[in-house]
């Protein structure tokens, strides 16, 4: 809605179903998402926004359904995932920084390893990164050295120093003191402003507000709305959005 | 001579350095032995035992069923029917090995089982998210293993880890039974010959001058450790 309809989506999701068990977490989702798009996904506990953003990349595995990723089928039974999870980036709730490396080795961990880039360049870029998010003095401070919400930050540079096409957030802040949610946020909404493809899993209607031009609000597996933020915020169609906006405004 | 314990005699039994002069020459030889086949079997043991938990962890049911066999085995089997089984017995299949490749394959394949149920439950300990924040960033599973949960297991696993390097290095003592002269032959070779047991003392506080070094390392390994956790 955001973009010309001619261009190619950056992700199309085709009839995603996952079970636990016997659990039918997500029901045949289809949603399309296009360059540049902020997309917050908003829904209360055990709807299944953690369970949809982690089938996009198969950390978790999709019981059905297709996840196009460009021309790329994410769900294609031949397809190499982890050339494929390189281009996607995702940051965690609880940061899953790596704690036996120092933040700059967290950051250049992948692109040497992974992309096979010089120590030279991978650190430059690292560097530029820490920078970028307002780190650049705790390069060679451990995980356990620093406080939530600078390793959030420090997960972010990380997921970025791969170049992603798209970022995934799944509930970023919700781990964090409240003091420590503004310094995440001022990073997400920066991205967003350069034009970043997200999807974040979020809460934070301060965040929605400003930064992201579509909210997807997930009721029990299924997107119940989709339509821009402000719209769905102020003006909501749905009865079960109007009682979930209620509870968290 | 007429109390039961008279200090001068026990001195005279146990602590004796007349027995000891020109002696020592053979017990450090002993002793060089006994560090080459530790180090040997320390390396390669931590290396295999890594080998078997990570197949462990990622086999199927009939490389589990496998392993879980050869764990079994090397807990129910004394180290030393182990030893004289691969010595004396395998050269009826006319396999052959020499009394120092036999003492570190048998030392390695004991220890390594235990190593690799270490390692199994230190990996186990480490947070999902870990391997998940490394495979969202496109690190295949293999590379998941080496650069991130290997190395957070080693941490864990540590404690674990100098308890059983400490064991390698007392089990080298079964090679008495063989023709290699380590440090307990050694003293024992010594005793025999002068007919008083202070050389088998003496090797006692030998072994220490091995396991206090490798105390010492470890422990500045935990602290390094501890530092980055």
């Amino acid at each position: 809605m955001t973009n010309e309809p001619q261009e190619k989506p950056i992700l199309h999701i085709e009839g995603l179903n996952k079970y636990f068990d016997d659990l039918h977490i997500l029901k045949s989702l289809t949603t399309t998402i296009h360059k540049g798009e902020v997309v917050a996904i908003m829904g209360p506990s055990g709807s299944g926004k953690s369970t949809f953003i982690r089938c996009i990349n198969r950390i978790e595995e999709p019981t059905s359904g297709q996840i196009f990723f460009g021309d790329i089928e994410v769900t294609g039974p031949d397809n190499n995932i982890s050339n494929i999870r390189r281009d996607i980036g995702m940051v965690f709730q609880n940061f899953a920084l790596f704690p036996h490396l120092t933040a700059l080795e967290n950051i250049m961990l992948a692109p040497t390893k992974v992309k096979k880039k010089s120590k030279a360049d991978a650190k430059e870029t690292a560097l530029a990164l820490l920078k970028r998010v307002g780190l650049e003095d705790k390069a060679s401070s451990y995980p356990e050295q620093l406080s939530g919400g600078q390793q959030q930050r420090v997960a972010i540079a990380r997921s970025l120093a791969m170049d992603p096409k798209i970022l995934l957030f799944d509930e970023p802040t919700s781990a964090l003191d409240p003091e420590m949610v503004r310094e995440v946020l001022d990073v997400m909404v920066s991205l967003a402003k350069d034009g970043m493809t997200m999807i974040v899993v979020s809460h934070e209607i301060n965040f929605i507000k400003e930064a992201s031009s579509r909210v997807l609000v997930l009721v029990d597996g299924e997107i119940i709305e989709d339509g821009p933020s402000n719209q769905v915020i102020e003006n909501p169609s749905h009865q079960r959005t109007k009682e979930f906006l209620g509870k968290i405004l | 001579m007429d109390g039961a314990f008279d200090i001068d005699e026990i001195r005279y039994i146990f602590f004796n350095m007349q027995v000891m002069e020109g002696q020592w020459g053979l017990l450090f030889s002993g002793l060089w032995m006994t560090v080459k086949i530790a180090v040997v079997a320390i390396i390669a043991s931590t290396a295999l035992g890594l080998l078997v938990s990570i197949l462990r962890l990622k086999g199927n049911a009939f490389t589990n069923a496998l392993l879980i066999g050869y764990l079994e085995f090397c807990r129910a089997t004394p180290i030393v029917v182990a030893l004289i089984v691969v010595y004396f017995g395998l050269p009826f299949l006319n396999i052959t090995f020499s009394p120092f490749q036999s003492a570190v394959i048998v030392i390695v394949f004991v220890h390594a089982a235990y190593i690799g149920e270490a390692f199994r439950s230190g990996i186990l300990a480490i947070n999902i998210a870990q391997s998940e924040a490394a495979q969202s960033l496109g690190l295949t599973q293999l590379q998941t293993y080496r650069y991130i949960l290997v190395p957070q297991a080693f941490r864990i696993v540590l404690p674990t880890l100098s308890n059983q390097w400490t064991g390698i290095i007392k089990d080298t003592s079964i090679c008495t039974i063989l023709a290699i002269t380590e440090l307990l032959k050694a003293a024992q070779i010594v005793a025999a010959w002068k007919a008083n047991p202070t050389p088998l003392v003496m090797s006692t506080l030998l072994y220490l001058l091995i396991l206090i070094p490798l105390t010492i390392f470890t422990m500045k390994l935990e602290r390094k450790a501890g530092l980055k956790k």
